[in-house]
């Protein structure tokens, strides 16, 4: 009886060994697949989606004021006023397009994969004798990102459609972020400076 | 004995190739990206009741490419063609075009995604829609796309 009583303990402990050794295994496929699903769910909406809950707020899109000549011409102005250069106008579809370039200072020295641009390098060199380098450089004032954002608006019917994106570009070319932009504060004044510039004043004095 | 001398050299032998091997793999993954062709769909808009004009469908296009959050690059109301995008990673490029063949309505879309797929689904999202907003339906084109 006295040597059976060790073996009681002894099974379990086998059974013991063997989930605790599952349990870090669980837990690294828990935690790849994280990383495998990465940001997919924040990812930005479906343009293309069936229902379109991707579409513009309600601010966005707001009655047309005036006739479509007129509302063309104020809506020119808008943009304008806005600092884009109009790439597209089309007067019987009522579209209008612009784009701008805005600096983003400071944005460089923040992106890299370091939090800042200042890399070192050391070398060690054998040649007809030896030596030690070592070398500091910096070129976070050299690489801001610029902003690329575009503004469209359609009034082909009796409605206004406001449309905003933006691009975020390092000088590499590379597109750090590219989003649609369509925020209904911005929206709100854009309506109230086409119906300043319809009444004839300037749209930039409108806040 | 034979054998036993040439074991080793084989062993570098064969390091060697891998090596190659997987040289060659890694150098012939930049030469083999495919050259995609953009995806595309076309339909015809038959109205339920009534007659349609292809401006009319033109212009629902618009509108409900505007709805979405595309920017309108170019909309030409003469040849009814335009181009949008919309701007996320990877961005969408849309050129969408709407063409009258033995008085039908036909309304084209197509797409590309840096190189990446547009699933089918994704683009008859849109014909439909602007099918249900004129009060019509798609009818697919035998032949095309």
């Amino acid at each position: 009886m006295l040597h059976r009583l060790p073996e009681f303990p002894a099974r379990p402990s086998v059974a013991d060994t063997s989930a605790r050794s599952r349990l870090p295994r669980m837990t690294l496929l828990a935690v790849g697949l994280v990383l495998l699903s990465g940001c997919s769910a924040l990812s930005g909406k479906d343009p293309l989606a069936a229902n379109d809950s991707a579409g513009l707020p309600e601010a966005c899109i707001f009655p047309r004021e005036g006739d479509a000549n007129q509302w063309l011409r104020a809506a020119a102005q808008v943009v304008e006023a806005r600092g884009y250069k109009i790439r597209e106008g089309e007067q019987a579809l009522g579209v209008v397009t612009g784009e701008r370039k805005v600096d983003q200072p400071g944005l460089g020295a923040i992106d890299g994969p370091f939090g800042s641009r200042i890399g070192f390098s050391v070398g060690y060199g054998v040649a007809a004798g030896n030596d030690f380098g070592v070398g500091v450089g910096n070129d976070t004032f050299r690489d801001d990102p610029i902003s690329f954002e575009r503004i469209s608006l359609v009034a082909p019917d009796e409605r206004v459609r406001v449309i905003r994106d933006e691009q975020v570009i390092n000088q590499g070319g590379y597109v750090i972020d590219a989003r649609p932009h369509n925020d209904s504060d911005s929206c709100r004044q854009i309506e109230r400076q086409l119906q300043a510039a319809l009444a004839g004043r300037d749209p930039r004095e409108v806040r | 004995m034979n054998m036993r001398k040439a074991s080793p050299r084989s062993l570098w032998q064969r390091l060697g190739l891998a090596t190659l091997l997987a040289g060659l793999l890694v150098l012939g993954g930049c030469m083999n990206q495919p050259t995609h062709a953009p995806d595309s769909r076309t339909a015809v808009i038959a109205p339920n009741s009534g007659t349609l004009t292809s401006q009319q469908v033109f212009v629902t296009l618009l509108t409900t490419l505007a709805e979405r959050g595309f920017i309108i690059e170019r909309a030409d109301p003469d040849l009814e063609r335009l181009d949008a995008s919309y701007a996320a990673r990877p961005p969408l490029a849309l050129e969408a075009w709407v063409s009258e063949v033995n008085g039908q309505i036909r309304l084209s879309v197509s797409g590309d995604s840096n190189g990446a797929d547009i699933a089918p689904g994704r683009l008859d999202n849109l014909l439909v829609e602007v099918a249900v907003a004129l009060d019509a339906r798609t009818v697919p084109v035998i032949g095309a796309p």
